[in-house]
This record gives structure tokens, sequence and C-alpha cells, in this order.
């Protein structure tokens, strides 16, 4: 268990850092308060908030890549007994991912690996 | 605090900008930073030093004040009118960064500032702003110049108050078509939330409990080309972006980031601009050796855009060396040399491949500067670059960049080469 | 070999100082590249560092500061909770029997940690920045789990220490180049690097960048560099055979490679042009994906024979 003990430990160090660099910067900065300023629109005011429905254009691959992540909670498992599995398991993973490897290549004929 | 602020002034961060007619200006500055390790910026965010090449016309003013409030501090704003006012202007400018007492003081009189208008919203605000700019001006330290200061004064105002009035109204339309979506509500929580978290951090922002935050609208619906109802935003490209023509702004409606309908205009220089430029870039504006430089300029700000380091480093470097002197049939073996690698840029070529054009345009840049470099060693008339979309104008632009993403819109206005000096002082036409 | 409390801390300080190294290198590349002496370069991120400090932050109009602020701090804590599973010579934080699944869920929190400073901050240019990332993250994220999962099956273990362990008669990265050579452009691409560069680039005015400044900005380049050092030392212990080596001690041979591989990652940013992530997608995908799967398979062949 010490070994989640010292990664909480690194995420307190990981905070302290931060909060170290926050302090330095209040002693050090012109100015404490940080400046509130318009966006950046090439000098021009924004007409409306940034915050919207951003189009996303590469959903369909986003769907794609769905599948292949959740292949990826069987593959973790798979890489550490395989060894002693055997043959057969390594054909059953391929076969497994060359049916998703055929699932991307429909996909990407039928264009979902474009979206300009 | 002295220590860490002569250790910042080390390498500042300058935005460079320029209005039409200074592109020598500009040039030469950024030849200047370059040489000093200083770093070329591409947001306010990011600089110390706004620096404007030339004399802005009223709305390009405008534009720049608004940029200049955006500056985080320390900061400095300073203009150069000329090539040989770069240096100069740049030394000043790293003396005011290091004023800790001036930049404190614009510091908090800027908080000051924020602090008054959100308690009142109308009527404080612009006497907040007098104060603003009364106090601000890092640059009246850095302003050795007495003519480089002019119309700082009131034209601040003239933004402040469009910041105030133009904003807060759009903000009150807006409020109408506010229950759009659920996203809507969304950011506006997000807004209170995030308020409630700065004055923890020791901020007095007042009230924010205006309808819309920031007086700000929100995005509004409409049908994409794929026929999804989706929020459209309106932003303006230019004038004050990386490796973009002087003076250029296309106003584009955003879907994502597909561009779904642009419209573009011209920002100009001031009238008396117009002796300033044949003072300035005017008399050079025929001679080959700048038309070249320019060309390899116009090279480097595309491969800057593709993120090309090396090459856009190496067209600059030529740029440079044509403004040093360096003999023309010099510059223009290693223009070839840089074109051939180029040429034979597999990455280049595929990365480029689905914009037609623009990879052909590129090439073409670099053989013109080649040529003009030549041509100017036997002292024969240098020929003048012309790409074939550019002659057609900037009105072309919209009609290019529509339904395209905004790096390929970016890369397709890059790679036209366009010069809008000739534009933006003839009036409409150029040529 | 587990460490004790002291070693998150030592690995923290490590993990700073080959950061500022990785810094001080792309300076004085880029100071080379500019025409200058290359050592005026070296300078370039305590003078970075001290203006960052020294400039005031910035927040937007109804900002989600929030949600910018997690982002912002985000990368630097993801990177240090990287390395505790990068073993240092026989050395490890925190020796997890899922080390390797450790490094990969965080290197998924870059995904939302961009997006978020993409986000956060109500800016359009950022917001394009965000979600280009996203789009870039569905390109590489695969091919880097795929190929992670390559060492993985050679050492029969998903603790990172086996894989060295692995090692000691060939390094991994002979029989398996492709896997090398894709989890190193992940790296490069989950530190927002060079060639994978596109959501801070500056056809959108810095992108996620945009509206940072001050000490967030500070944290944000520094998380990018400690992203990149922490994927370098992963290499090393994947691919590179930890800290084996002639004469030096293993701890010394870890930092050693770890340099090298870092110094080729920073010095790739100048040598590609950034890939947009929408000309990225067909590659990754019908290219990069179906190589790596054939560089799984040969592996899982050699393993059961």
């Amino acid at each position: 268990m010490s070994a989640y003990l010292n990664i909480l430990l690194m995420l307190f160090v990981a905070l302290v850092v931060a909060g170290c660099l926050y302090g330095a910067a209040r002693l050090v900065a012109v100015a404490r308060e940080p400046l509130t300023s318009l966006p950046f629109q090439s000098g021009w005011e924004p007409s409306e908030h940034a915050l919207s429905r951003y189009h996303a254009r590469y959903y369909p691959l986003a769907m794609l890549f769905l599948a292949f992540d959740v292949e990826m909670l069987f593959m973790y498992p798979w890489a550490v007994i395989v060894a002693d599995a055997g043959i057969g398991a390594v054909i059953e993973m391929f076969v497994f991912l060359g049916v998703l490897m055929a699932g991307v290549v429909w996909a990407w004929r039928e264009g979902a690996l474009r979206w300009t | 605090m002295s220590a860490v602020a002569r250790m910042a002034a080390r390498r500042p961060h300058v935005l460079v900008v320029e209005v039409p007619g200074w592109a020598l200006t500009r040039i030469s500055a950024e030849r200047e930073l370059r040489r000093r390790g200083w770093v070329r910026a591409d947001a306010p965010a990011d600089s110390d030093i706004l620096l404007t090449c030339g004399l802005p016309g009223p709305e390009f003013g405008e534009v720049l004040d608004r940029v200049w409030d955006q500056l985080p501090g320390p900061r400095v704003r300073v203009d150069a009118m000329d090539p040989d006012q770069v240096l100069a202007v740049l030394d000043r400018s790293v003396q005011a960064l290091l004023d800790g007492a001036t930049q404190r003081d614009d510091a908090d009189a800027r908080t000051a500032a924020a602090a008054g208008p959100s308690s009142d919203h109308d009527h404080d605000h612009d006497h907040g702003s007098d104060q603003e700019t009364e106090e601000t001006e890092p640059e009246s330290a850095a302003d050795g110049d007495g003519d480089t200061s002019h119309e700082d004064g009131d034209q601040g105002d003239t933004a402040h108050e469009d910041t105030d009035h133009g904003g807060m109204d759009h903000g009150e339309d807006d409020q109408a078509n506010m229950n759009h979506g659920g996203m809507d509500h969304k950011g506006m929580s997000h807004g209170d939330g995030d308020q409630a978290d700065m004055d923890h951090a020791g901020m007095d922002h007042g009230d924010m409990d205006m309808p819309m935050p920031g007086g700000i609208g929100l995005a509004e619906g409409g049908t994409d080309r794929d026929g999804l109802d989706l929020d459209v935003l309106h932003v303006s490209l230019g004038p004050v972006l990386p490796h973009w023509p002087a003076g250029l702004v296309v106003r584009c409606s955003l879907q994502g980031d597909v561009v779904t309908d642009a419209s573009v205009e011209l920002l100009r220089a001031a009238d008396p601009g117009v002796e300033q430029l044949h003072g300035d870039a005017g008399m050079m504006r025929s001679s080959p050796g700048f038309t070249s430089a320019r060309t390899c300029d116009q090279a480097a700000g595309l491969l800057s855009l593709l993120g090309f380091e090396r090459m856009a480093a190496r067209a600059e470097r030529l740029r440079d060396a044509v403004l040093d002197g360096t003999p023309p049939d010099q510059v223009a073996a290693d223009v070839a040399h840089l074109g051939r690698h180029i040429r034979r840029s597999r990455v280049l070529r595929w990365s480029l491949e689905d914009l037609p054009g623009a990879r052909e345009r590129l090439l073409a840049m670099l053989g013109a500067a080649e040529t003009n470099l030549g041509s100017a060693a036997d002292a024969v008339t240098a020929v003048r670059y012309s790409p074939t979309a550019g002659t057609a104008g900037v009105e072309q632009i919209p009609g290019l960049i529509t339904g395209l993403d905004v790096t390929a819109a970016r890369l397709v206005v890059a790679s036209l080469g366009l010069d809008t000096a000739p534009v933006a002082l003839a009036g409409s036409d150029r040529d | 070999m587990q460490v004790g409390p002291l070693g998150a801390l030592t690995a923290a300080v490590l993990l700073g100082v080959v950061a500022v190294l990785a810094a001080a290198f792309d300076g004085t590349l880029g100071a080379r590249l500019q025409g200058r002496r290359a050592f005026s370069g070296v300078t370039a991120p305590l003078w970075e560092a001290a203006r960052l400090l020294r400039q005031r932050r910035r927040t937007i109009v109804a900002a989600d500061s929030l949600l910018w602020r997690i982002g912002v701090v985000g990368l630097l804590v993801v990177a240090l909770l990287k390395v505790v599973v990068v073993p240092l010579g026989w050395w490890t934080v925190a020796d997890l029997s899922i080390g390797m699944v450790w490094f990969n869920a965080m290197d998924v929190m870059v995904w939302a940690l961009v997006w978020l400073i993409g986000w956060g901050a109500n800016s359009a240019h950022a917001l394009i920045g965000g979600y280009r990332f996203l789009g870039q993250a569905l390109s590489y994220e695969l091919p880097l789990m795929f190929a992670l999962t390559g060492p993985a099956i050679a050492a029969g273990s998903l603790r990172v220490g086996d894989v060295v362990a692995a090692q000691q008669d060939l390094w991994f990265v002979v029989w398996m180049p492709v896997a090398f050579l894709v989890f190193c452009a992940g790296v490069v691409a989950f530190s927002v690097w060079g060639p994978f560069g596109a959501a801070a680039g500056e056809d959108i005015a810095g992108g996620v960048l945009a509206e940072l400044s001050g000490v967030d900005r500070l944290l944000v380049l520094a998380g990018r560099y400690a992203l990149l050092s922490a994927g370098a030392g992963f290499v090393v212990a994947l691919f590179l055979g930890g800290g084996s080596g002639p004469l030096a001690p293993a701890w010394v041979w870890t930092l050693v490679k770890t340099l090298a591989v870092l110094a080729a990652l920073i010095g790739v940013r100048r040598l590609l042009p950034v890939v947009r992530p929408d000309r990225l997608a067909e590659v990754a995908w019908i290219v990069v994906l179906p190589a790596v799967l054939l560089q799984l398979l040969l592996v899982g062949v050699m393993v059961v024979l």
C-alpha cells in the first residue's frame, strides 16, 4: 500500500510546487489581482461568449475511438497472461482486433476519418 | 524584485503590429528582435511591448487601444515610424519595463478602473478609463520622441466608450434569446461561480449580477453544412494577428472552427501616413531589394503558419540578409537552395495537399524573390511578384476561405502573398 | 524497488531539473536557428520564468476560472504523477503492479486538461485550440496505448520494473522499433509539442495559450516540458533497457538515456511542420494503427513460441 501513499505524497508535492509558484508570483508580479480582460480577437470586441455548442466535426471518429478504447480494457489483462495461455490467446485477440480494424476500414471508406 | 525585473527584461516579448505601408519598419523590427533574442508574441496576453509600426488611422487606432488594454503588464506601448527608429524605440521600451514603480502604478490604475465600472455600469466607466489613460502610459516614460505619442489620449477614450455602450447594449438585446439551450445556462452559472472564486483570491470586482456576464451576448444557433443546429461565433481575423497581411480584417462566422461566412475590409493608415509612407517604404517600394525581402517575408509567414520553424527561420534570415546589404547574387543562391529544399520536402507537400495551389504559390514566392535578387545583381528592372489570386485582390478572400477551417483559411490567405499597402492607401481599388 | 517517502521529493526535483534542461536545450536550438550564438539561448528558460513571474495574471470576462485553473495546474501535476512509476535505475517511487496502466491513465488526463485550458478562457482562439487537441488525441491515443502494450506482452507484466528486467538480454527497441517510434510520437503529442502542437498553433494566436499570462502561462509551459521529460523517462524504461549499461550505476544510465531521448524529442520540434489534426486522422488510423497492431502480433507470436 505504500506505493499509493507515495503517489498521494507526490500529488501533495505537485500541489505544493504549484502553490509555491503562485505564491512567488504574488510577491513578484506587478499586481496581485489578475487583470480582467476581454478575450483576444485580433483587437475587436467579442460579439458573443466563446463558450458555446462547438461543432466538433470529428464526432464519428470519437465513436470509433470509443469502440477501440473499450478494447484496451481486454488488452491489459491479456498482455499479462498471453505467454502462459499460448498461441490460442494470440489468435483470439487478433481475430477480435481484426474485426475492429475491419470496422475502421469501413468507417474510413464512409469518410469518417475526414472532416474538412 | 528589481533582480527579477532585470532578468525578466532580458527577453521581452513584443507584439509587432504593422500598419499598411510600413512593412519595412515591421521587418526591421523583427530583424532586430531576432538579433537580440527577443520574442515575437502571438497575442497580447504574451506581450510586454506593443510596437506599432506606422501611423494607424482612427479605426485601426481603436483596435490597437483595445489590444493595449489586454496586455497583462508590465507593459509598454511604443511606435516606430521608420526602420531607423526601431533600435532606439526598443531600447527605451526595456527601460520602461524595468521601471517597477511606474509599472505598479499602471497596474493599480487599471485595477481601479476595472473596479469602477462594475459598480456603476454606464457612468463611472468613462471616468475610470480617463484615470487609466492618464496614469497608465508607461509609454510616456518610454517616449522620447514627441512625434510618436500623438493620438493616445483621446483615442483611448473613444475605445472605452465603445466597450461600454456597444457591448452592453448588445448584451441586453441578446437576453431575449437566452434560453436557447441548456448550454447557455451553464455558461451563465459558470460566470457566477467564477466570480465567487475570484473574490476568494482577493479580487474585489463588485457585482456581476447583470444578466449577461460582461455585457456580451451568448452565441446563437444556426444551421451548419451538415444540417445540425450549432452555435455561431462571429470572430474577426486581423488586423492584429501573427503573419497576417497588414490592416486586413476578415469577419468570419465560425461554427466550430469552420468558416461558414466571411466578409473582408481593410483598416487604413492615418491620412498623414501617406506622406510618411513615401518617407519610409515608399522610397524603397520599387527597389528590387525591398520587393524580394518582402517576398521572402511572406514565404516565411506561410512557413511559420505551417509550423515549419526551420524553414521559416531560414526564409527570415534570407529576408534580413537582403536588407543587411548582403550581395544579392549570394542571397539569390541561398533562396534557390531553400526553394529546392521546400520543393523536395514530402512532408510539406503532404500537409498542403488539400489546399490546391498553396504550395505552388509558396514556391512561386521564392522563385520570384530569387529572380528579383538575380536581376538586381544585373541591374535589370526587377520583376514585381504578382500571384494570380493576389491580383484578384482581397475581395476574393471570402470566396476562397468559406467552408475551410481556420488553419486552412489562414494558410490560404498567407499563400496569396497580399500586399495591402497600395489598397489601403489608394482607396478601394488596388493597382 | 519501492523507495520511501523521500523518493517522491527526489523524483519531483529530478523531473524539474530535467525539464529545465529540456527548456534550455530548446532555447539553444532556437538561438542557433535564428543565427545567434547557440549558448545565448541556454538562459532562455530562466529569463522566461522571471518574466512570467513578474507578469500579471489575467482573467477573461466571464471565464470559467475554476476549470481554467484546474487545466493550468493540472499539466504539471499529471507529469509528476507520471514519474512515480518511472524507475530511476532500480528505484521507483510507486512500484505499482499496474504501472503501465497508471501511466496510460495519467496521459489520458491530458485530454481533459488541455481542453479545459482552452475552454476555461472563454475565448474563441483558445476554444478552437482546446477542441483541436481533442481531435488530435483521437488519433494519437490508440497507437500510443497499443505501443505501450508491446513491452507489457513481452515482459508478461504490467509492472514497469518487470518490463525493465525483461530487457536484460535485449532491449525492446531492437525488436519493437515500430512501437518505440509510435510511443515517442505519442509523447510528443500528449505534450502538445512540435509537430503535434496544433492546439497551441501560431495560426490561432497561440490557441490554448492565447489568453494565458503570468504564472498561469509559466505553469502550462513548465507542464509541457515536464510531460515531455516524464514521457522520455518512460520510453527509456519501456524500450531502452532502463538503467542497464556498463560501468556507471543504473541511475546514471537512466538519466543519460532519458536526456538523449528528450533531446531528440525537443529537436523534432523544428524539423517538421505542425500536423493539422484533420490531416493526421487518416494516417493514424489507416497506417499507424495497423502497423502497431502488426508489431503486437509479432510480439505476441514471439512470446508464445
